[in-house]
């Protein structure tokens, strides 16, 4: 037994290497794991008491929170949410825009998450490039809001206050991802947005003259669901998740370890020489997994 | 009933009066049917103008051509273009003030006036502009501190309020003169030139504290004005655009404020020498010297853009590039150019070559600054929204051609702007009485005191 | 519940929680018990296989996961020795929820026959560094407040103008009574 050991410790090393990237049996774990929120878990404190806590995900309201609400701007509690894309997988089909937009109502002028096609150089390739907001740690747009509508949480989320924005657009200027959106005229929606209470965490029903954008779904984190992006990717090309945690999921049910996701897949961030620290990553499209934009363009 | 008609003192206990102020007073008659069908035309501008910004009240600002990549537009160039103008006048008259200037005298009111109207239509815009101009109060309400908009509230209300009283000051002997001679003026009026006037009986105390207060306003309102110049620049400065981040934009928005100011002062001034027969006051040689303070902020400013575009051409990349190539030679090359040349060289030739710096040919640079300056904020504003960083999305392109409700909104600005200072003009002497009189008095007996030295006498116990 | 307090026991000798669940196996008889045990230095998950019978399981694929928020993170995947047990080394740098703990759940692979038996234990977890930290830097200008100097300096300027219109007035009041 002791030798069995030995051996083992001795392979150690490989066996936190297949944590990296063995992850086979995660989707299997994931469909088994589903049901695994809420409840009640037992927990050995540090006096040595065991004691029954709520589980992790049962902490925090499940319910999206109203503009009045002191929690809203605090964020939801230990958490620091944070996406990767990969873009070696993104084939450009559309349908995180298009998920995005069903779940927030989007009016057809305008997108939370774009798919953009970059090219870095004439002689690079072109890629997709899907492009939320950013969420960044250091937010320009949040800086430059004159009545703090606009505002950064603990958890990292970056949201606007319809109730509160004047419409001044400063953000809109100061973003220089382009990730914010305007109600230039009375937005359109359909009955069943305006059915719902106005909160910030989902960004309906909008009103006239403010500014919008991806909230990063922390409504849907509050009952421990990926936001509509990611479950509508196809080709599970983003991650999302908890820094706090260091790991990140997709759509499908595969979860990394961000830390080593960024690092061996060497992770950046888009104009990171802008400091605004973005809380979305990207992996680089290398080894892609379908044809360049044009080619998709020349077959079309 | 007319102002002329009582030229005459008919209190025998009034001394008589003045040249200086018949000739000022003479401004205050009632206006003429010519100019009647002029107000009446500003007017009805106006009015246009505030229909149109009910209809974008009613359906919000997108009867603007405004989008998601042009966030801002012709109201915000309006505003800069505005501030502008109302940074020079006073700018301009505390230094001459404090520089003892003695031909200051003629224009110093009229620039400040300038200043007071062009201010008190710049805020507005700005509300103009708001989505939600119902929430205003949340600035108040909500003000972050950090935010250079609420800098720049602070900034206009402040410089709002001494320029009203540095406007103020220097009126107060002219209201006393108004209340004291005989003149057909309105209860109303009297009343107000009585009120205003501060029970000023001249003496050597009111003297002393006046030309302090004048003094200690003329000092304070120059870093105000400058603030509030730079503090705009600051918006565009402090967010991370290409042609908006740059630490040059700060001064070069100060002295193109001051360049487009002056002409304006200049403009205005022709404007009033015209209308209301002031060629002995507002004299070729006034023009001509402020014509080379025009030419050495056109100068000035030159210098700035030449620092600002060639610097960027010489070490650019991304967006920077696209920016600048879109100037020099892209979709916004007609206004660029247009904006150099009407802007910067033609009036800055016209000021140069001694035989058109004459009134007509001073004007004409003047009006050309100021049109040229509207589009240098033009050029501001407009093509840095048109260099993203991000490529575009499919299916959207960059074009903001301003709708009608821009231009009738802007036309309205001006128009209340004129109509503004015709208000001022007719109800306050536009040149002020009590300076020039000491002049005068000044230039016939030397020896006497005058406003400069009473100024350095000792401050009262 | 004899059970539960035995492994309550076992739990506090080794410093951790264990929570055994009889849980969804497919098929019966197959029960895993996990322990957190050091061995030179390495921090280790022991887990034991046994059918009903208390026989124990040779050959028996492992899968620990830690439970997140949105998923399962593979710690690691081990085949049960003859006596029945497998070790996994618990990753160092695997930072716990809020409240310090990290929910692992060990699940049987393979056999078929087997697969889907799981159970969960609760570990002490070392947060990681700044975690707790709620992202507002000294200097952030983009938080709700303003930072001191800002205040300070805007107070100062606005204030410095503003008494001297107020000077100014007073003045002008002094004018006016023909002080």
């Amino acid at each position: 037994m002791s030798a069995n050991r030995r051996e083992f410790l001795r392979n150690g090393v490989l066996a936190l290497g297949a944590a990296a990237t063995g992850a086979g049996a995660a989707s299997l774990a994931r469909a088994q794991g589903g049901a695994s929120t809420g409840g009640k878990v037992t927990a050995l404190t540090v006096e040595g008491k065991l004691v029954e806590v709520d589980a992790p995900e049962g902490q925090t309201p499940a319910r999206a929170l109203g503009p009045g609400d002191p929690e809203l701007r605090k964020g939801i509690p230990g958490r620091k949410f944070i996406m990767v894309i990969d873009l070696a997988k993104c084939d450009g089909c559309g349908e995180c825009i298009n998920s995005c937009s069903k779940m927030h109502f989007i009016p057809p002028d305008r997108q939370w998450i774009k798919v953009l096609r970059m090219q870095d150089s004439e002689n690079a390739a072109p890629y997709f490039f899907p492009q939320p907001c950013y969420h960044c740690d250091n937010p320009p747009c949040t800086k430059v809001c004159p009545v703090d509508a606009t505002f950064k949480r603990e958890d990292g989320i970056v949201l606007i206050d319809n109730e509160r924005c004047v419409g001044c657009r400063f953000c809109m200027a100061a973003c220089p991802y382009q990730a914010r959106s305007f109600n230039w005229g009375h937005p359109n929606d359909p009955a069943e947005a305006l059915a719902q209470p106005y909160s910030p965490e989902y960004g309906y029903p909008r009103k006239t003259g403010t500014v919008e954008k991806c909230d990063f779904c922390p409504d849907m984190a509050r009952q421990g669901k990926l936001p509509a992006c990611v479950t509508g990717c196809p080709m599970g090309a983003i991650y999302y998740g908890d820094q706090n945690e260091d790991a990140v999921t997709n759509s499908l049910g595969k979860t990394q370890p961000l830390s080593r996701l960024l690092r061996d897949r060497a992770g950046y961030r888009q104009m990171e020489e802008l400091g605004t620290e973005p809380r979305v990553y990207y992996l680089p499209p290398v080894n892609r997994q379908y044809p360049a934009p044009d080619e998709t363009a020349k077959e079309g | 009933m007319s102002v002329s008609d009582n030229e005459q003192p008919t209190d025998p206990r009034q001394p008589p009066m003045s040249r200086v102020t018949s000739d000022v007073v003479a401004t205050l008659k009632p206006l003429s049917r010519g100019e009647w069908w002029g107000v009446g035309a500003l007017s009805a501008v106006v009015l246009w103008g505030a229909a149109m910004y009910v209809n974008q009240l009613r359906h919000g600002l997108s009867v603007t051509a405004m989008n998601d990549y042009f966030s801002w537009g012709v109201y915000i160039i309006d505003y800069i273009f505005l501030i502008g103008i109302g940074m020079a006048g006073t700018l301009m008259s505390a230094m001459l003030r404090l520089t003892g200037v003695k031909w200051r005298h003629p224009i110093t009111r009229l620039a400040e006036a300038v200043t007071l109207v062009a201010l008190l239509v710049a805020g507005p815009i700005v509300i103009v502009d708001m989505g939600r101009p119902d929430r205003f109060f949340h600035v108040l309400v909500y003000g972050r501190l950090q935010s250079p908009i609420l800098w720049d509230v602070f900034s206009l209300m402040t410089y709002l309020a001494g320029s009203v009283l540095y406007l103020y000051l220097p009126m107060v002997p002219d209201m006393a003169i108004l209340r004291d001679c005989e003149m057909a003026f309105p209860a109303w009026r009297r009343k107000l030139y009585k009120m205003m006037a501060l029970g000023w009986r001249d003496t050597p105390r009111q003297k002393q504290r006046l030309h302090r207060c004048i003094n200690i306003m003329a000092v304070v309102i120059i870093p105000v004005a400058v603030s509030l110049h730079t503090i705009t620049a600051w918006i565009f400065g402090m967010t991370l655009r290409p042609g908006w981040h740059s630490s040059i934009i700060g001064p070069a928005f100060v002295v193109g404020a001051i360049y487009s100011g002056i002409a304006a002062v200049i403009t205005v001034m022709a404007l009033v020498r015209w209308r209301f027969k002031l060629e002995a006051y507002l004299t070729p040689d006034h023009f001509k010297k402020l014509s080379l303070l025009l030419l050495t902020m056109c100068l000035i400013y030159l210098y700035f853009t030449l620092n600002e575009y060639v610097g960027g051409a010489y070490a650019s990349g991304g967006s920077e590039s696209l920016y600048l190539s879109n100037m020099f030679q892209g979709p916004y090359t007609l206004q660029f150019w247009s904006m150099i040349m009407i802007g910067l060289l033609i009036p800055g030739l016209l000021i140069v070559m001694p035989w058109t710096r004459t009134i007509k040919g001073i004007v004409t640079a003047s009006v050309l600054v100021n049109i040229g300056m509207w589009l240098m904020r033009y050029i501001i504003v407009v093509p840095t929204l048109s260099s993203p960083y991000m490529p575009l999305p499919l299916k959207v392109s960059l074009i903001y051609v301003p709708t009608l409700t821009e231009w009738s909104i802007t036309a309205a600005a001006f128009s209340l702007m004129v109509l503004l200072f015709v208000l001022f003009a007719k109800l306050f002497p536009i040149i002020s009485i009590w300076e020039i009189e000491a002049d005068d008095a000044h230039a016939a007996t030397p020896a006497t005191t005058d406003s400069r030295q009473a100024l350095g006498g000792s401050p009262c116990a | 519940m004899r059970l539960t307090l035995f492994t309550l026991a076992v739990a506090i000798t080794f410093g951790t929680a264990v929570q055994a669940q009889q849980a969804t196996a497919p098929s019966s008889r197959t029960r895993l018990t996990v322990e957190r045990t050091v061995e030179e230095g390495v921090d280790l998950l022991l887990v034991t296989a046994v059918d009903g019978g208390g026989q124990p399981l040779e050959g028996v694929v492992i899968g620990a996961y830690v439970k997140r928020l949105f998923g399962e993170l593979v710690i690691g995947r081990e085949t049960t020795f003859d006596d029945g047990t497998a070790y996994i080394a618990l990753p160092k740098d695997l930072p716990p929820s809020k409240s310090g703990r990290l929910s692992i759940l060990v699940r049987v692979i393979q056999p078929q026959d087997r697969a889907g038996t799981q159970t969960q234990i609760e570990v002490a977890g070392v947060p990681l560094a700044g975690a707790d930290e709620p992202p507002f830097p000294h200097r952030a200008l983009w938080a709700s407040h303003s930072p001191f100097l800002l205040t300070t300096t805007v107070t100062v300027l606005l204030g410095g103008v503003w008494l001297t219109y107020a000077f100014v007035l007073y003045q002008v009041r002094c004018i006016r009574k023909g002080i």
